[in-house]
């Protein structure tokens, strides 16, 4: 296990007004294993991904619980100088928005170079080479002109693969993706992809891709997290996910998708909208909205279950299938 | 780069002519005999404007004669321009000090505003920008809000009611204290330490009512400006990598977030000629202030008119030399962008 | 059991979208104690300029004396008379005066007609009481003739040859014949000998007149300076940069080249320099002066604004509907630019009367014997620390005045601002 977030939980601002962006998530990523985080917009996702390496913005947001464990040291809990010693070095991260995620007065090779010269002692030349071939491995033409370029030179596509390539340099055991494709062309879309699956195989590298496209998560990753207003709805592998979904909005999510019925038929979708991060329903947080709701789901919120092998479910109305006695060891392991 | 550049000394060319121009009406069309004039005169003794023949005394019809106030306005115009660019003959002053050059009088008062004005946008800059940038990195601490609140104030007090006051202080509380002029009377025998300390006393007080104001506005945008930069997103990126908060705020935050303040800077250039008008009324500095004061009061008219289109070119170098400035410090600023 | 999903959706915004704007900015605006705080002093300060011949004047109220040849005991209202007729000399300084003594019985009477009508639900026939109001309020103004009323009621009233409603200041502005410059009464000074039969609160000026009466009619001169400067200021940059920022191309092109020839010129200087060769420095002069000077700013604001809203869709929508250019900028294009455009008047008021009394310091400013604050301190200039009460009290409601607008301008401008109004983000 590389890499183990367990029971995390994230507030913004304070007092009775404070809203809860992640309520007691728990996630696992393996040595060079692939693993999606997929949700709406606003269910917390993101704010999950930044506080695996405390890059939560503090204020308004805290980590009011949980760890986070790298081996074994708990991130959550580490000094500064260690955290920094990771940061960048042994887990990188590449956000949505490259347009705005680079600095606009420093040109590409400084800002590479730097990725390097923060964890490694080697002579800057040494680095500069590295960094050029690195800008060339993520497929970037003339890469040394594009070292002395600044940001906003460069299109949204070279900007994100620079992005990229910066956060490869010290080989990182993982990398964190938020919307690596979010901001970008679909044309585009695919190359990144394509491009982090090739890095991934070359590096041996574990990815943690984070996204709302289901259609992405199905290309790129091996085991699915689904999440939905803070929590975890499901996690299961990739290929059970998609064929059968059991939790009532994943099953929603992909009833949505066009494509999905006939031709002629009215699309569909889930009804409601995503509560506001301060105001969770009680109970199960898809129940206003969910067409399997029983008196049970607006009083508790339904644990993260096991409820078939290998896929945990939280949903009161999904029955378990399992032998019991290896349900309950799953169980506990997973609590 | 170098394109843009010259650009915008070409725009430059003709903002100069029309402010030249200006200046030039303006006097065409004021009224008075500036050989009559008295202090503080309102031109209510002689009737008609500048350009017209009755009433003028002998000095007046020189005065006329030399600016070319007989011929028409645009011909007057080319040739007043004309003399000045050739010869740099700017004129004599007719009331602040009769027969005296006015080139003279300007260079003789120019060090002396330059020194006070240089004096006192260093301090502004040696504390303001450290504790905009404390304040925007400790944002809402004690210190951060005690300078917030005292730098409101200052920002709100009339500079020439402090210079009285400290002025009246001064008088009760340090009787020793120099309160006019620049320099010390030199006296014979005095140490090089005495006199160099006796000068310094004396720039204490103009120049802090010259900067206190500075001080407080430009604290206020450094710390705006770094508050603003250190949302950004790129701010997130670079602690990502590793970067310690020390770094990421003197290496990637500040470039961006003192953008505006060297900006600033350079339109700190006109200020230096003309910006202690008050300052130097007050402490009986002759500078150019004094000078301009002087000049306009008694409708010196040669001296305005130089004072004038000095300040105007000062102000347009110094909107020049800004956004130079911007744009090499900003690479997203080239001369294909517009701003 | 279902719950329906409307129960979990939010409710939908409130109808008026610009109504509902400015209902926003005002409950943000009041969560600021300070600027509240400032609020309230600026209306504070309104009242004290408006108030000022009823504060500070050597007129009584009501005055009862004995008619000497026919022994009949007569009642005159000396200041009444002052009030609608103002004795000043110059037409702008009288203008001004009427103005003020105009709206401050004007905008009660309205204010209560609002009131009333709001309260019977009759707003729309209310509204059309207004302007009999206004013209009826306006003939004593016009009828009245000014005259200089000589009788010292004071003396009069101390030997008991009559009797007064004084104002709380018994002084005129313009009353000499106190001493020049004498300290005020409460400080105790040796070198005056005797006991000074009037009593100053913060001593006379060098022409013999009472400070504190002065400075309370200042406070006229600093606000009206203040803020019709604004208005003009702001007015030409309204219109310049408004239709460089619509028209764009040429018309911007040139327009912008004219605001930087503008912002070339160096202000103070170019002040001083207009109002010396000017002929007549009334305050009116002073006010154009100053707003002709400092439209830059607001000019270069409203076309960033305009420029920004060119580019929505609902400007596309009015012209494809084919509205003319201006009711597209009018209706449409400026409400919406706007907001930021009262910031910066508040602040521009601010550093007007900053400007003003700075000018008036110097000698540049208003007219004697107009009252100014900054004409006050000039008079100390000569020896700061003998005419100490000259430098200290006049500077105090400059600084407070510029204190509470800045106050003011702060409040607004962090309750205007977008992002510190929502919350978390999610």
């Amino acid at each position: 296990m590389l890499l183990e977030a367990r029971h995390l939980s994230v507030q913004f601002g304070e007092g009775p007004a404070a809203a809860r962006a992640v309520n007691d998530v728990s996630l696992s990523i393996d040595a060079g294993e692939a693993v999606g985080l997929v949700g709406e917009s606003g269910c917390g996702k993101s704010v999950t991904g930044l506080s695996l390496m405390r890059l939560v913005e503090s204020p308004p947001g805290r980590i009011t619980a949980g760890e986070v464990r790298l081996g074994d040291r708990d991130l959550l809990r580490a000094s500064d100088r260690e955290l920094r010693a990771v940061r960048g070095q042994e887990i990188a991260m590449v956000f949505q928005e490259p347009m705005t995620s680079l600095n606009p007065v420093l040109t590409i090779g400084d800002q590479l170079t730097e990725a390097i010269l923060l964890h490694e002692r080697v002579a800057p030349e040494e680095a500069w080479t590295r960094s050029v071939a690195m800008l060339g491995e993520v497929g970037i033409p003339e890469p040394e002109d594009r070292m002395l370029q600044y940001p906003h030179e460069l299109s949204g596509g070279m900007k994100q693969r620079a992005m990229i390539a910066m956060g490869l340099l010290c080989r990182p055991k993982l990398l964190i993706a938020d919307e690596p494709t979010t901001a970008l062309d679909v044309t585009v879309q695919a190359q990144i992809l394509e491009l982090l699956r090739s890095l991934r195989e070359r590096y041996r590298m574990a990815l943690l891709l984070i996204t709302h496209d289901l259609a992405v998560v199905a290309e790129t990753v091996e085991r699915v997290y689904v999440m939905y207003a803070s929590r975890i709805a499901e996690h299961a592998r990739v290929e059970d996910l998609f064929g059968e979904p059991l939790h009532p909005y994943t099953r929603g999510l992909f009833a949505c998708l066009p494509g999905r019925g006939r031709p002629g038929e009215r699309l569909q979708v889930i009804p409601g909208r995503v509560p506001d991060p301060g105001h969770h329903p009680t109970g199960c947080r898809f129940h206003p909205r969910c067409p399997l709701a029983q008196e049970v789901c607006t009083r508790v919120d339904p644990p993260l279950e096991l409820k078939r092998p290998e896929r945990l479910v939280a949903c009161h109305m999904v029955a378990r299938e399992d032998a019991p006695a290896d349900a309950a060891r799953e169980d506990r392991a997973h609590a | 780069m170098r394109t843009y550049i010259l650009t915008r000394i070409l725009w430059a060319i003709p903002t100069l002519a029309v402010i030249t121009f200006l200046c030039y009406a303006l006097m065409w069309y004021a009224p008075g005999d500036p050989a009559r004039a008295s202090y503080l005169a309102r031109g209510g003794e002689t009737a008609g404007t500048m350009a017209e023949d009755e009433g003028l005394s002998d000095a007046g019809k020189l005065f006329r004669k030399r600016f070319h106030l007989d011929e028409p306005l645009h011909r007057g115009y080319a040739l007043w321009l004309w003399r000045i660019l050739s010869e740099g003959d700017f004129g004599v002053s007719v009331t602040v000090s009769l027969g005296t050059p006015v080139w003279q009088l300007v260079a003789q008062r120019v060090p002396v505003t330059l020194k006070l004005n240089l004096w006192a946008t260093a301090v502004v800059f040696l504390i303001a920008v450290p504790v905009g940038i404390y304040s925007a990195v400790r944002r809402g601490s004690l210190l951060d809000r005690a300078t917030t609140l005292l730098f409101f104030l200052l920002y709100s007090l009339p500079s020439f009611w402090v210079g009285l006051m400290l002025l009246m202080a001064a008088s009760k509380f340090a009787p020793g204290w120099p309160t006019s002029g620049l320099s010390p009377p030199i006296s014979g025998g005095a140490s090089y330490w005495a006199l160099l300390l006796e000068t310094a006393k004396h720039y204490v007080l103009p120049v802090f009512c010259l900067s206190y104001a500075g001080l407080a506005a430009l604290s206020r945008y450094a710390r705006v400006g770094l508050l603003e930069v250190v949302r950004q997103d790129y701010i997130r990126t670079a602690r990502a990598k590793g970067c310690s908060e020390p770094r990421v705020i003197l290496k990637h935050a500040l470039r961006n977030g003192l953008i505006p303040i060297i900006v600033i800077l350079a339109g700190i250039l006109p200020g230096l000629i003309g910006g202690s008008v008050i300052v130097e009324y007050l402490f009986d500095i002759q500078g150019m202030g004094a000078l301009s004061l002087g000049a306009l009061s008694s409708r010196d008219y040669p001296v305005i008119m130089t004072l004038f289109g000095f300040s105007a070119v000062l102000t347009l170098l110094g909107i020049l030399a800004s956004d130079v400035a911007l744009a090499l410090v900003d690479p997203r600023i080239s001369y294909e962008q517009k701003r | 059991m279902n719950r329906s999903v409307e129960s979990s959706a939010p409710t939908p915004p409130p109808p008026g979208p610009r109504r509902g704007y400015w209902a926003g900015v005002w409950r943000q605006f009041r969560r600021n104690r300070a600027a509240v705080v400032g609020l309230a002093c600026v209306m504070g300060l309104f009242a004290v300029a408006f108030l000022a011949p009823l504060l500070a004047n050597r007129y009584p109220f009501v005055w009862t004396a004995s008619d000497p040849e026919t022994g009949r005991t007569v009642t005159s209202f000396p200041l009444v008379r002052q009030f609608f007729a103002p004795p000043e000399k110059v037409v702008p300084e009288r203008v001004l005066e009427m103005t003020y003594n105009y709206l401050l019985l004007f905008l009660p009477c309205a204010g209560l007609v609002w009131w009333a009508s709001s309260r019977l639900g009759a707003w729309r026939q209310g509204r059309w009481l207004l302007a009999p109001v206004g013209v009826l309020l306006l003939l004593p103004f016009v009828l009245v003739q000014p005259r200089l009323d000589p009788t010292p009621y004071r003396r009069l009233a101390a030997q008991d040859q009559g009797q007064g409603v004084f104002p709380p200041v018994p002084y005129g502005p313009f009353e000499q014949g106190f001493g020049n410059r004498i300290p005020p009464t409460w400080w105790d000074d040796e070198s005056l000998e005797g006991a000074r039969d009037t009593y100053h609160l913060l001593g006379t000026d060098n022409a013999g007149r009472d400070v504190f009466v002065r400075v309370i009619h200042g406070a006229r001169v600093s606000l009206a300076v203040g803020i019709v400067s604004v208005f003009i200021a702001t007015a030409i940059g309204i219109l310049i940069g408004a239709t460089a920022g619509y028209f764009g191309g040429c018309v911007d092109l040139l327009l912008s080249r004219l605001i930087e020839i503008m912002i070339c010129f160096p202000t103070f200087f170019l002040i001083l320099t207009i109002i010396a060769v000017m002929e007549q420095r009334s305050i009116l002069n002073i006010m154009l002066v100053i707003g002709v000077t400092a439209w830059t700013g607001v000019a270069r604001l409203v076309r960033g604004e305009v420029l920004k809203q060119r580019s929505l869709d609902y400007v596309t929508a009015s012209v494809a509907l084919g509205a003319r250019s201006s009711r597209t900028i009018f209706r449409h294009v400026l409400p919406n630019s706007l907001a930021p455009v009262f910031v910066s008047m508040t602040f521009g008021i601010a550093s007007s009367i900053l400007l003003e009394s700075g000018l008036s310091f110097l000698g540049f400013g208003v007219d004697i014997p107009t009252a100014s604050w900054g004409e006050l301190l000039n008079q100390a200039r000569e020896a700061p620390a003998v005419y100490w009460w000259l430098a200290l009290f006049p500077g105090l409601p400059i600084f407070f005045t510029v204190t509470i607008y800045n106050l003011v301008g702060e409040g607004l401008r962090d309750a205007m601002d977008p992002r510190l109004r929502m919350g978390p983000a999610a």
